[in-house]
């Protein structure tokens, strides 16, 4: 093995101890006693099955919903706006860099207008709601990012298609959507897991059982009385099932798009 | 060559009409409370800037402040070259590397609650695997959430160690399209790896250095859940993060005015720092 | 494809689900009355209450066949919060828990209703069953309340007997207490660190930081948070630094209490109890009986039956001048916005029935004077804790309570966590809330 494979992979190998710690030690806590972790090896307690028993399949299709909807919507809302800005040329194309301004703007500034907006509309206290808010504040980015991806694409390939005859939209699906495969499963996995992973939205949006998602779940073990370690890192290991399994699906778009950027000049 | 003039306003439609509907009229609505008087929930009249003033006033809004821009240093400085080393490593063309990739998703893939409450119970004083290490180490008993040094490196790792994977993401896509010519010829040219990465990755990589600076920054300067989970701001007031300090007042104090105020001020920092990103990128880049 | 043509439909998509949605959540408010119970019990990560709350929704419905209840989840820090704000997006609730800590708060938002109107239809007896605890005039007339929880100093007598103290005579006042914990103190592992320690305190984040652990101190001293008569915040007086002097002597002098009691969080503080980290624990809330039950440390309490002993563990009163201790509970508030206050008021009646409030699971210690009455609740272990109910003083009466209890357990914790200088770092604290002057009406 020459030195720079052992270097990689040396260097792969600590980062994935760095990263894999905490993520193991989670791992023993939700195996542990209910109330905390003490000992190296804990007595076994079994904080999964109780999980598993109640309403936590319908918080993970609730969540499941919003977060995939959200992902699809954002890419078909943000792929021709990204295609126009990163390509094409228009008067008022300056402003798009408004676009990166919006992502800093802080949700909870912003919460108590959105709710009363989103109760007038009568959304409230439903999935729409927060997936359209999900959405909203993903978008920037994404048509931003996608914006960016597209247009470092060389120009040339699409003149020379243009020049066989290609319509506008034929360029874009047979060149363009192609060659940034890459960056839209990026942002695909980007917006899904923001949209999975989000509280804040959810909790200020519905209040009932049945519009509940995952997060409100888990930051339920943190109560009024103390932190249920256990129990919270059980429900955060359980709520890592499906984005794993959507990003091992992805991977092998992921692969292909990556080797085939290689290779092409 | 056949162009349609309205096309790329039609693209941009469903975009803007998204944002116009649901985004702009918050904002405008959020800027006007930080213009109000709204002591109970309810309005009860325009005060200027005196929010404004009085939270410029106090001492503990500058720490605030201070705070924020060190969580925010603090995480780029860790995750960015982290993100970028483990970008490049995992670009190699080995088959193993697609684990990895998998598994360094993973921080990023927990919701910001489980992993603060994983690095708390990761670094309990009484019983926590880090400070036994650091003790039998060095000797020294460190009390991760009593020191202020600390607690502030404490949710400054948190933040980066969820942040480095997307980064790494965004950089590996990057170095994806780079062709390989580039790194052949230069190895012929007698070019060794770190000329390699300083005169071809990382200039061409610009773009998504960019794209991640904007990422981190949207994400940290926001932050509180991270933050409000781990350390509650404390100890004292001394990992009080601007956002923090908005989320107390938001949802805990019930203060609708001096949260607007700070959301306002938070959007203000943050388009300064963005604006900074751009000046300095844009100009050394080109 | 065509690029305009895929834009319209995306937007067309957009107005039809938005249609779809406003026209779903018309469709629901029909025929019998149906209202909304606001709690704070998550299914998943607190299946006892919740289970409750399932039966006590069905037994109402059964005995109304006319109202449905309807329910919504909201976490316990941020339910009265919620109230307000959706006062303010016009979101309707109808019965909710609230804290009565935050009721000065709800006067002024006025987000509930008064229940007077209801109460005074009560009989006398009803009401004094009700307005015999401190925690009852915080709420009143806006929320009426469904137990009690109050806080003693626990402690392990197994170590009280292995030092040589005896278990049937806890400290009485703050000398014993620090003599007592001193002793309590030791390496049992000879490594030169020490194990055990004699007194568990918190001095986090938290609200319960002052409500526990400054404000008995405080009390003992003679000083008080928040002065009626200015309407400001008064703990930087010279009781208040005495107080905070006594803390920080148990950490830094006494060397009894550990130093990172100033971190972690409040349910910390049992853990270390029940795992023998600490001899004795301040603050050790009526919500964790159960817990000492099921660590076999007592026996018999809970649930509470008349053959209640506590062989292992034991309560005391706060050995301060007047045992005073913050006493509070979960009441129940019907909302400003409500529809049906009437159907609300008549769900609180069905939850306050003796016999279904004796079952609630978060009520820590009965609300009522009459259950105090039954034998379950007469044994030692229990007239202890309603001795404890009974020197019950709540917090301030001002809107900005929360704000009050950030900065001061803030304040406490840099003096602790730091090694500040106490009455510097109070009055520094004291003058930031006091100088809030966002509007005059503020200072209510």
């Amino acid at each position: 093995m020459s030195a720079k494979t052992v270097a990689t992979w040396f260097g792969l190998i600590i980062i994935a101890v760095i990263v894999l710690f905490p993520i193991i030690w989670g791992l023993r806590t939700s195996f542990g006693p209910k109330s905390g972790s003490v000992e190296l090896i804990p007595p076994f307690k079994d904080n999964y099955s109780p999980l598993i028993g109640r309403g936590l399949s319908s918080y993970i299709k609730n969540s499941l919903i919003v977060a995939l909807v959200t992902a699809i919507i954002t890419l078909c809302i943000a792929l021709p706006g990204g295609y126009a800005l990163g390509r094409l040329d228009f008067p008022g194309k300056k402003f798009g860099i408004l676009l990166v301004v919006f992502p800093l703007l802080p949700p909870t500034a912003l919460l108590v207008p959105l709710v009363t907006y989103m109760v007038k509309l009568g959304l409230y206290d439903t999935l729409y709601a927060v997936i359209i808010v999900n959405l909203v504040f993903n978008l920037p980015f994404a048509v931003w990012t996608l914006s960016s991806f597209i247009s470092s694409i060389p120009k040339e390939l699409e003149e020379a298609a243009a020049i066989d005859g290609c319509t506008t939209a034929g360029i874009f699906f047979k060149i363009v959507l192609p060659l940034v495969s890459l960056g839209i499963i990026t942002i695909t996995m980007f917006v899904f897991i923001t949209a999975w992973n989000n509280y804040l939205y959810a909790y200020a949006l519905t209040q009932s059982p049945d519009v509940r998602v995952l997060p409100m779940t888990i930051l339920a073990f943190m109560g009024q009385y103390g932190i249920d370690y256990g129990g919270l890192c059980a429900a955060g290991m359980l709520a890592l099932i499906p984005p794993i399994i959507l990003f091992l699906v992805l991977q092998k778009h992921f692969v292909s798009g990556m080797t085939a950027g290689a290779v092409k000049g | 060559m056949h162009k349609h003039k309205l096309l790329p306003y039609l693209l941009l439609l469903p975009t803007i009409a998204v944002l116009a509907i649901f985004l702009i009229a918050p904002i405008v609505s959020a800027f006007i409370m930080s213009f109000q008087d709204i002591p109970f929930g309810e309005v009860i009249g325009f005060v200027g800037i005196k929010n404004y003033r009085v939270l410029v006033g106090q001492e503990r809004f500058y720490k605030n402040v201070l705070y924020t821009l060190e969580y925010l240093g603090g995480n780029i400085a860790i995750a960015l070259p982290l993100a970028y080393l483990a970008a490049i490593l995992v670009s190699s063309k080995f088959r193993g590397t697609v684990i990895f990739r998998t598994i360094y998703l993973l921080p990023w893939i927990m919701a910001p609650v489980v992993t603060a409450v994983m690095f708390k119970s990761m670094l309990d004083p009484a019983c926590g695997p880090i400070p036994v290490l650091l003790e039998k180490l060095t000797g020294n008993s460190y009390s991760f959430f009593t020191n202020p040094t600390l607690s502030m490196l404490t949710i400054i790792v948190h933040s980066a160690w969820r942040s480095f994977p997307i980064l790494m993401l965004f950089i590996a896509a990057g170095i994806a399209t780079i062709p390989k010519e580039l790194y052949e010829a230069a190895a012929i040219d007698g070019a060794g790896p770190w000329k390699k990465f300083t005169n071809i990755t990382f200039p061409l990589t610009l773009p998504q250095v960019f794209i991640a600076l904007v990422l981190i920054t949207a994400w940290t300067i926001p932050d509180c859940e991270g933050p409000f989970a781990l350390t509650g701001g404390g100890p004292g007031r001394s990992t009080e993060v601007l956002a923090l300090r908005l989320f107390k007042d938001a949802f805990i104090n019930y203060n609708l005015a001096s949260a607007a105020t700070t959301g306002v001020i938070l959007i203000i920092i943050g388009i300064a720092i963005v604006v900074a990103y751009l000046h300095i990128l844009r100009g050394g880049g080109k | 494809m065509n690029g305009r043509l895929f834009a319209t439909s995306v937007v067309v998509l957009l107005l039809v689900s938005t249609g779809v949605g406003a026209l779903s959540s018309t469709a629901s408010s029909k025929k019998p009355v149906t209202i909304k119970l606001a709690h704070l019990y998550d299914e998943v990560s607190n299946p006892i209450t919740y289970a409750w709350i399932q039966e006590m929704i069905k037994g109402f419905e059964k005995e109304h066949p006319d109202i449905k209840v309807k329910q919504e989840i909201f976490r316990y820090d941020r339910i009265d919060s919620r109230a307000m704000m959706d006062l303010r997006t016009g979101t309707r609730h109808d019965v909710m828990f609230s804290t009565p800590q935050l009721m000065p708060k709800h006067r002024l938002v006025g987000d509930y209703i008064s229940l007077k109107p209801y109460i005074d239809k009560w009989s006398e007896e009803e009401r004094a069953d009700f307005s015999w605890s401190p925690v009852w005039n915080k709420s009143y007339p806006l929320g009426i309340p469904t137990g009690m929880h109050t806080r003693m100093v626990a402690y392990n007598r197994d170590m009280f007997k292995e030092v040589g103290l005896d278990p049937d005579r806890p400290p009485q006042n703050l000398t014993e207490l620090v003599d007592y914990a001193k002793k309590l103190t030791r390496d049992t592992d000879g490594d030169g660190k020490i194990d055990v320690w004699g007194l568990g305190m918190y001095f986090g984040s938290e609200r319960a930081t002052v409500e526990l652990y400054f404000a008995p101190l405080l009390w003992n001293y003679g000083g008080q948070l928040w002065d009626p008569e200015t309407k400001k915040a008064a703990f930087a007086s010279e009781a208040g630094v005495k107080g905070v002097q006594f803390l920080y002597d148990l950490v830094y002098k006494y060397r009894v209490t550990p130093e990172w009691a100033a971190s972690g969080t409040y349910g910390d503080l049992e853990r270390r109890f029940l795992d023998g980290k600490y001899a004795m624990a301040m603050g050790w809330g009526s919500y964790w009986i159960r817990d000492l039950e099921d660590k076999g440390l007592i026996s018999g309490c809970f649930p509470p039956t008349a053959e209640c002993k506590a062989p292992k563990a034991g309560v005391f009163l706060y050995p301060t001048k007047n045992n005073e201790i913050f006493v509070n509970t979960w009441s129940l508030s019907i909302h400003k916005l409500s529809k049906h206050p009437d159907e609300s008021f008549e769900f609180i009646e069905y939850v306050l029935e003796p016999d279904n409030l004796l079952t609630f699971p978060d009520a820590g210690l009965p609300a009522r004077a009459s259950l105090w009455k039954r034998p379950e609740y007469n044994t030692d272990f229990y007239k202890t804790w309603h001795e404890a109910a009974k020197h019950g003083r709540p917090m301030p009466s001002t809107a900005r309570y929360p704000e009050l209890g950030d900065t001061v357990a803030a304040a406490i914790q840099e003096i602790l966590a730091q090694k500040a200088p106490i009455q510097a770092t109070l009055q520094r604290y004291q003058e930031e809330y006091n100088a809030e002057e966002y509007n005059a009406a503020y200072g209510r």
